[in-house]
């Protein structure tokens, strides 16, 4: 032991550093209690949606160069949502509003009253099937599915990819043996509600028979709960990318899921063609998307009702087209502050107009003028936010004419659903290279007549300004998705580009683990060996 | 080999009265011990106290039928329990133990007996920095790089073990590699490679601990290594063995990230573990906390509570397990 004097001396310092760590804590456990940390002036925080992620994650990359710092967690919608209301984030994006419980449940709209909101669209989009079938060792890109058929699939009906209903709908294409594996979202999901809103309203009885056997009542309609129920076997994955990831893997042959078209886009990986009312397969690019979303009706709370999405009559549309939208607070309500609205401000009218350019390429749909113009009013609510500029000077593609919706050519006759012609076509690929095709060849032609000429509809003076400047953006678009589309709809000539770039893919992530590995062992082997040379220079043997 | 104390080498203690005056520095110390080592105890009653208040409502609603319920729709007004999820929960920590214990045994065997002085040095380390590596990293590494092989190993353990239940997988026609993604015997094997690093330090630890001059005899009366390693490292070590998979148990029951990434999670029960589907209790916290509503959140602490009684049974056997087992005791020589 050693004396006391030295010990109490050793113990002050201690004691000091005592009190100084129990300040800490205390003051941790202060920071972390619960409320929401008085969020930093210059960030903004936002959670929800994964199925626009693609165009928000892009968004927020361009106006982080402006110094606008946007947080985003795609978390899910219904994530998206509660995290809104419970007051962990700025704003939310969710593809459905807030649910009045109706559905089972938990009534978010009374539980957000505490914050009171608005929604905003933000971008437009189609949920696509995006399916992994490899026959005979090629990537089958042309699938064709009507609603009956792509509702049977998805609620387990029918289970074999040799299912008459699909080679009939294939132009007597004869499919493999091959189990469906259907992919769904295992969070609560925008993206299922959507397709499940689609099924249960164009499918109803398929759609209920499901619901019933997940024992989710008669009375069942959209859900943001996919059903897995026993015997189903459906494959759940996480967040949008989860399912797309999963549908690409290697080991996945025979696999399809629903999730947003820019998903598939990335991934080099085709999506079904769905045959609209007009009895027209169609793929869900920006025109097709646009089209459909004619037939959106507006409804009093900024959101649309879809319903004549569906059955929009044009033989060009896609029909499950959805649009997402943002959940801004229309108050100061804690954690918001007129400093955040500033900020969300910009960013909104941001992606309003400039950032609907890059939506095309992105796998989606630029917003209308309609809806561009009630995003505005709501961005005007939003405290804080700077004021809206008129809306013929907003950049968006389709007040600037570069965008025009129903630009399409008219869908190409080998597109029209028909009745069973078994044996009629072995070569059922070559039909759809044509560049007239529901692939929408016209859709990124910019520089043509389009441009131009038919922009009259009001917008005729803003085009003139913003040729210029947004003239190289736009062409850096339109090279930018020329080869994406053109390696979606092609044939299988096309199609071997993402497939090699898959493999590539796997090569270079094995490239570099082999580099990591060798360099920690390096680092191992090679730091004490070093020591102990340099010790033993040091010290020589006795 | 028993030493016996002579009587007369006994010490016998001054019994003199010693007066216990602490210095202030002594009563200090004492207190900042005390502090520490309550903090333990006040933490995990908190921790209880907290699932037990937040899940009752739950357990209100379902009653003991919690335990034994398959499906999870709490928030839909349906019914919820974690008869399915528990299940999954303890086989694929099992199948990760079943993995683990064998190799880490063999590894902290290799390290303290058999591995030159230097490579034991780096040996360690390395094993010390594996413990480390996070969970995310293992999930990651699994999800991209490990199961498009693995579903290989699950067919072909399908294909050709398929005799034995739990390797029995049915399938409409020829069985493809997409049924086997996503299983509770993948997210064991990646769990599995994450209790290694932890199981083989606690052996090697309790290894490196047996008494030399035991084994030294051994070694003397003519007993090779392998001798040596049965007879004096194992039976001395078997605390240790215990103690090192009863820890693994409890963090491959409680593994969360890496399981979330894997699994496809399924609320009906079955028994093989190659197919795709499985779940876990943390995986099932993991995916449905943030968008749960009050019901949803307690039936998730709910079964939070049952993962951490669980847990808590399992360390404090392996504890008691280790500290039952001490220095020589079991050696046979």
């Amino acid at each position: 032991m050693t004396t006391k004097g030295a010990i109490v001396a050793k113990t002050r310092p201690f004691l000091h550093r005592a009190t100084a760590a129990l300040t800490a804590i205390l003051v941790l456990a202060v920071t972390f209690g619960p409320g929401h940390p008085a969020a930093a002036a210059a960030t903004v925080d936002g959670a929800g949606s994964t199925w626009s992620q693609i165009a928000v994650d892009q968004w927020r990359a361009d106006v982080a160069r402006q110094g606008i710092t946007i947080n985003y967690q795609g978390v899910g919608s219904s994530a998206g949502r509660v995290a809104y209301y419970q007051g962990q984030v700025d704003f939310a994006v969710s593809e459905i509003p807030f649910q009045d419980g109706s559905q089972g449940g938990v009534n978010e709209i009374q539980a957000a009253q505490r914050r009171p909101y608005a929604y905003l669209p933000i971008v437009a989009g189609g949920t696509s099937f995006m399916y992994h079938l490899n026959i005979g060792g090629q990537r089958f890109t042309d699938l064709r599915l009507t609603p009956p058929t792509l509702s049977k699939i998805f609620t387990g009906v029918i289970k074999n990819w040799n299912d008459p209903q699909i080679s009939t709908e294939n132009k007597g294409k004869v499919f493999p043996s091959l189990p469906i594996k259907v992919v769904i979202r295992s969070d609560g999901s925008g993206t299922s509600a959507q397709f499940t809103a689609y099924m249960a309203d164009q499918t109803p009885t398929i759609w209920k028979s499901f619901c019933q056997k997940a024992g989710l009542g008669t009375n069942c309609g959209a859900t943001s709960l996919y059903p897995n129920p026993p015997g189903s076997n459906f494959a759940a994955q996480q967040f949008s990318d989860g399912t797309a990831n999963f549908v690409a893997a290697p080991y996945n042959n025979g696999s399809i899921t629903y999730v947003e078209y820019g998903y598939a886009k990335q991934r080099g990986y085709p999506v079904a063609s769905i045959a609209n009312k007009a009895g027209y397969y169609a793929q869900p690019n920006a025109q097709a998307v646009s089209i459909a979303l004619q037939g959106a009706r507006l409804k009093a709370d900024g959101t649309s009702s879809l319903r004549g999405v569906y059955e929009f009559a044009d033989p060009r549309s896609y029909p499950v087209s959805s649009y997402s939208y943002m959940i801004v607070p229309t108050t100061e309500v804690a954690p918001f502050s007129k400093d955040d609205g500033g900020q969300l401000g910009k960013f909104i009218l941001y992606f309003l107009c400039a950032g609907q350019q890059k939506a095309e390429q992105l796998g989606y749909s630029p917003l209308p003028k309609n809806l561009v113009q009630v995003a505005f009013d709501v961005t005007a609510k939003i405290p804080g936010a700077p004021k809206p500029p008129a809306i013929n000077t907003c950049s968006n593609p389709t007040i600037t004419g570069r965008f025009i919706t129903g630009e399409a050519p008219p869908p190409d006759d080998t597109d029209k659903a028909s009745p069973a012609k078994p044996n009629s076509q072995q070569q059922s690929g070559g039909t759809s290279n044509r560049p007239g095709g529901t692939n929408g060849g016209g859709t990124t032609n910019p520089a043509g007549t389009g441009a131009g000429t038919k922009a009259g509809d009001g917008t005729a003076p803003t085009t003139a300004p913003a040729g210029g400047t947004e003239a190289a953006a736009n062409n850096e678009l339109a090279a930018a998705t020329d080869p994406l589309s053109g390696g979606l709809s092609g044939g299988p000539g096309a199609i071997a580009q993402p497939v090699e770039a898959g493999g590539k893919g796997d090569t270079i992530p094995m490239m570099l683990y082999v580099l990591i590995a060798l360099t920690a062992l390096a680092g191992m082997f090679g730091i004490p060996a070093l020591g102990s040379y340099l010790d033993r220079r040091k010290t020589p043997a006795p | 080999m028993t030493i016996t104390i002579e009587p007369d080498v006994e010490i016998v203690e001054e019994r003199i009265d010693i007066q216990v005056r602490r210095s202030t520095a002594d009563r200090v110390y004492r207190a900042a011990a005390t502090a520490a080592g309550a903090t333990t105890f006040v933490l995990m009653g908190l921790i209880g106290t907290f699932l037990l208040v937040r899940g009752t409502g739950a357990f209100r609603k379902s009653g003991f039928s919690f335990f034994t319920e398959f499906a999870w729709q709490p928030d839909l007004g349906g019914k919820f329990g974690v008869g399915a999820v528990l299940p999954y929960t303890i086989a694929i920590a099992l199948v990760a133990l079943t993995i683990a214990v064998p190799v880490s045994i063999l590894a902290a065997l290799f390290i303290t007996e058999y591995a030159p002085r230097r490579a034991r040095r780096i040996l360690t380390s390395i094993v010390d920095l594996l413990a480390a590596v996070p969970s995310l990293i293992y999930g990651l590494w699994g999800l991209f790089s490990l199961q498009p092989r693995l579903v290989k190993l699950s067919k072909w353990m399908a294909d050709h073990l398929g005799f034995i239940p739990i390797f029995r997988v049915r399938a409409e026609g020829p069985k493809t590699l997409s049924l086997f993604p996503s299983s509770t015997f993948i997210a064991g094997i990646i769990v599995s490679l994450m209790l290694i690093p932890i199981c083989t330090a606690v052996m090697r630890e309790v290894f490196g601990q047996a008494p030399t001059n035991e084994k030294e005899g051994a070694l003397a009366l003519g007993g090779t290594r392998w001798g040596v390693i049965r007879d004096v490292i194992l039976p001395f070590g078997r605390g240790g063995i215990i103690g090192g998979a009863m820890l693994s148990l409890g963090r491959a029951l409680g593994e969360t990230i890496a399981v979330t990434l894997i699994i496809s999670p399924v609320f009906t029960p079955k028994l093989d573990i190659l197919s795709q589907g499985s779940n876990s209790i943390a995986a099932l916290i993991a995916l449905k906390f943030s968008e749960s509503n009050e019901l949803g959140i307690s039936a998730l602490m709910a079964a939070g509570l049952t993962l951490f009684v669980i847990t808590l049974l399992i360390n404090s056997m392996a504890s008691f397990i280790v500290s039952k087992s001490r220095s020589g005791e079991a050696t046979e020589i």
